[in-house]
């Protein structure tokens, strides 16, 4: 079990390096040449330099070492969560991150709870009452939901909400009354698709042999459904519900842009527009990072949950 | 037929079963009695309808349907109940033990979990059963573990289901079966994933505790050479209709129909 | 002139890596010399390496250790030159005919594969088809339907067919008759006495089943854990086993019999050896 975590954690490690190596080729290529730049933040544009003057900058940011030796000090600043500034406004790097990341987990957080209070209930319950009404209204909810694009969504709330009832804020950052309508918004987007996905997750587990043995040594349903169907039936899910948080962590970009919030998705927008290659090399690490980690917590959580896994069964 | 004497503890009547869209009914109109202290073999191939006749004792018929008759449990009449109103019949009136006992486990939850479960539902009948307090009662089930041939039965258990053997799992259902002395236990095929000796044993180990708390025993199988040595009494089932019925030696000694004698001649070669 | 024998295992064993990645050991150190005609039993309790030994000859798994010849010439690695000359001479017969047949290939397609393989005329084959499926007890008109349109049974008949068409000179069995029913396990036990005692293939097979044990092998191996604990004359083992392994297999057998015959007058069929 213990040899299992560590070998998973080891290609974690592994991804999140050749990851880095893809970020920093990615900014070799990028257009503009550093050693141009600096000399003629140096010597004024326009101006003729000779060979030696480039070759001294050259040698002086070590722009002629080998790759891993130029990978090597670009991934140590990094380390110490030096990403450069930004071309536009000057500011560090990692402050602009800091912030949106701040606004987005706000808002995330907020997402997934509404997400998890509706989903499992919503799913587990349509399942185990299959062919009901209950079950029938569920489905139609979902096929309506993700008929339907999740910033049009916010509009409706906002439109309801705000502007008919008066009772929440239609945007901007503030106290929690804030948070109500893209988290609502964000969250149904989210719970759409994972009770859909536990629902029949739960249709197969219930039809396991565990479950009618279970039922017939006469464990209550109550036991049977809580938690032998629920943790089969939550295992296939675990993976997609992870990877839609990590979609909202990356910035829900429609829904940032409906309420006003100024996140992470927002951030990495403007930087593509103005071409701020350090914001987007800081994004696109932060991305490759954040989803190989939520793939590790996966893994690991289902390595916890079925014990098979550890010994390659299943 | 010989109408079996003592307490009846299962009487089914006419019991018929249909699955939706099929004209033949799966069980058309079978009969029996099986009393206290006595195991009744059903015998059948395949597509029988035996393996439904158990489900049907229990009420985990679904999904087919109870057509017609009647299932009386110590005078209680089962057909017509809920799943509701079984739950509490069910491990504590009347024990079921399958052909797969891996799959009788939920694969994520430890044995120990699973059989603390058990322990913990039952609790009551399985200590007054066992004349120990309800605090003793977990305890005293893996001893019942121990005693059925798993040694060293509550450390193992923290292990997960698929790291017993099959003859192990099968073993602590046994004891888990027997566990609240239910007044009838319906083994389906319960040593078709075992080898042979191992089989005997545990037949042998079950039907002396049934004969020596009277329990009621219902022993599903296709294998006519184990009932031969574990039955008091075969039912011979085919296509969902009995064909005979009568005391071990009796049906296996001079089977009356057709059918009955060439499975018995298929038995012994 | 000492014989050479047919297949020879010296010290073999297979061995699987865990998913923790300790090697685990399913057959240790076998030594079996078959010789020609003999029909050999494997028995012992299950998860011992009796299928794994089956699987080892028939170069369907590596074995890790040991030496394996064919005729008198080692068996080096997986389709060298004397592990084909094996495969060309032996038929295997498994658990599910279903899972083992073609869904695609009518029967008729199935038994003659073997033949056409073998480079055998079409007249000929034809023929010859038709005469293994009237022996192994099939009608003809079954012979254009595929193996989803035919019982387990007459499944598990067409691949017997298949198997001895081409007239093999080892033939293979793994526990054929675990998947049919008491009465057709009956008849398709007695089929492939026939047939054996007919065409005369050296056999080696696994069955559980004491039953078929006592009908067709001249020998018996024992397998527990890995080892063989005995390997002996069929008359012998079944009469004064040896090993408790064979013991619990032989007197539960008997327990069994004497079960059904205690109430009735069995009629007699004494293995042929």
């Amino acid at each position: 079990m213990i040899a299992a975590a560590l070998r998973r954690i080891a290609g974690a490690v592994f991804v999140i390096v050749l990851a880095s190596f893809l970020t920093f080729l990615l900014l070799q290529l990028a257009p503009g040449d550093a050693v141009m730049a600096i000399a003629q933040a140096r010597h004024g544009a326009g101006v003729n330099l000779d060979a030696a003057s480039l070759a001294r900058i050259r040698a002086e940011i070590g722009a002629d070492d080998p790759f891993l030796v130029q990978w090597a000090r670009w991934a140590w600043d990094l380390l110490r969560l030096d990403f450069g500034v930004s071309l536009i406004d000057r500011r560090p790097v990692v402050e602009i991150m800091a912030e949106g990341l701040g606004r987005t987990l706000e808002l995330a957080a907020a997402a997934v709870a509404v997400a998890t209070a509706l989903s499992i209930p919503l799913g587990l319950l349509a399942g185990v009452w299959r062919g009901t009404w209950f079950d029938g209204v569920c489905v139609a909810l979902a096929t309506l939901g993700s008929a339907m694009p999740n910033w049009w969504l916010g509009v409706l709330l906002i439109v309801v909400f705000s502007v008919n009832l008066g009772w929440l804020p239609a945007f901007g950052r503030g106290d929690w009354e804030h948070l109500v309508l893209p988290a609502l918004t964000l969250g149904t987007g989210i719970t759409v698709t994972t009770a859909r996905l536990l629902r029949s997750a739960t249709i197969e587990a219930l039809a396991a042999r565990h479950i009618a043995a279970a039922r017939g040594r006469g464990i209550g349903e109550t036991r049977v459904i809580g938690r032998h169907a629920l943790r089969n039936a939550l295992l296939p899910v675990l993976t997609i519900f992870a990877l839609e948080i990590a979609f909202v962590l990356e910035g829900a970009v429609a829904v940032e842009y409906v309420f006003g919030l100024h996140g992470l998705g927002l951030i990495f927008i403007e930087a593509v527009d103005a071409r701020d290659y350090p914001v987007i090399q800081a994004f696109v690490l932060f991305s490759a990072v954040l989803f190989v980690c939520v793939n590790l917590i996966v893994d690991l959580l289902t390595l916890w949950l079925d014990p098979r896994t550890a010994e390659g069964m299943s | 037929m010989s109408p079996p004497e003592g307490r009846a503890v299962l009487r089914v009547a006419d019991l018929t079963v249909r699955a939706r869209g099929r004209e033949r009914p799966v069980l058309d109109r079978v009969s029996l009695t099986v009393v206290a202290g006595e195991t009744l073999g059903i015998v059948g191939e395949s597509g029988s309808g035996k393996t439904t006749l158990a489900r049907c004792v229990i009420r985990q018929e679904a999904p087919l349907a109870l057509a017609g008759g009647s299932i009386r449990l110590l005078g209680t009449e089962l057909s017509g109940l809920s799943q509701r109103a079984m739950r509490p019949l069910r491990g504590r009136r009347v024990a079921m033990v399958e052909q797969d006992p891996i799959g009788a486990f939920d694969p994520l939850f430890t044995v120990y979990d699973q059989i603390a479960e058990f322990v913990a539902v039952h609790r009551g009948a399985v200590a007054a059963a066992a004349g120990v307090s309800p605090d003793d009662a977990l305890a005293k089930t893996f001893q019942r573990i121990e005693a059925f041939g798993v040694p060293g039965a509550a450390r193992a258990a923290r292990a997960w289901p698929h790291q017993w053997s099959r003859g192990m799992l099968q073993r602590a259902l046994f004891a888990l079966a027997s566990a609240p002395a239910p007044a009838l236990m319906i083994l389906d095929e319960p040593t078709a994933a075992l080898d042979a000796p191992v089989a005997d044993r545990l037949v042998a180990d079950i039907r002396r505790l049934a004969r020596a708390e009277g329990v009621a025993t219902l022993l599903i199988t296709h294998d006519l050479g184990l009932a031969a040595t574990a039955c008091d009494r075969i039912l011979v089932l085919r296509d969902g209709q009995m064909v005979e019925t009568g005391p071990t030696g009796a049906l296996l000694g001079a089977p009356r129909t057709d059918y009955a004698r060439a499975l018995v001649e298929s038995a012994a070669w | 002139m000492v014989s050479v024998p047919l297949l020879a295992l010296d010290r073999l064993s297979v061995s699987v890596r865990a998913a923790g990645g300790q090697p685990r050991a399913i057959l240790r150190e076998a030594c079996i010399e078959i010789g020609r005609g003999e029909v050999v039993a494997i028995i012992g309790p299950s998860g011992g390496g009796k299928s794994t030994l089956l699987k080892a000859v028939l170069g369907l798994t590596r074995f890790t250790h040991g030496r394996m010849t064919f005729e008198g010439d080692e068996i080096r690695r997986p389709h060298d030159a004397v592990h084909k000359r094996l495969r060309a001479a032996a038929e295997a017969v498994f658990q599910n005919p279903i899972a083992a047949l073609n869904p695609h290939a009518s029967l008729r397609a199935t038994i003659d594969e073997p033949l056409r393989a073998r480079g055998m005329g079409q007249v000929e084959r034809m023929r010859h088809v038709d005469r293994m499926a009237a022996r192994m007890g099939l009608d003809l008109d079954l012979l254009e339907r595929r193996p989803a349109a035919v019982s387990l049974g007459q499944a598990q008949r067409a691949c017997i067919a298949r198997a001895l068409a081409p007239r093999p000179t080892l033939l293979v069995l793994d526990e054929p008759l675990s998947a049919l029913d008491a009465l057709v396990a009956a008849e398709v036990a007695a089929l492939l006495a026939e047939v054996i005692g007919e065409t005369r293939p050296t056999v080696l097979f696994v069955s559980h089943d004491m039953r078929l044990v006592r009908r067709l092998a001249t020998r018996v191996v024992v397998i527990e854990a890995g080892r063989i604990v005995e390997d002996a004359p069929a008359h012998r083992l079944l009469t004064a086993p040896e090993s408790a392994a064979a013991r619990a297999l032989v007197d539960c057998d008997n327990r069994r019999r004497a079960a059904l015959a205690a109430t009735r007058v069995v009629r007699h069929r004494e293995t042929v050896a």
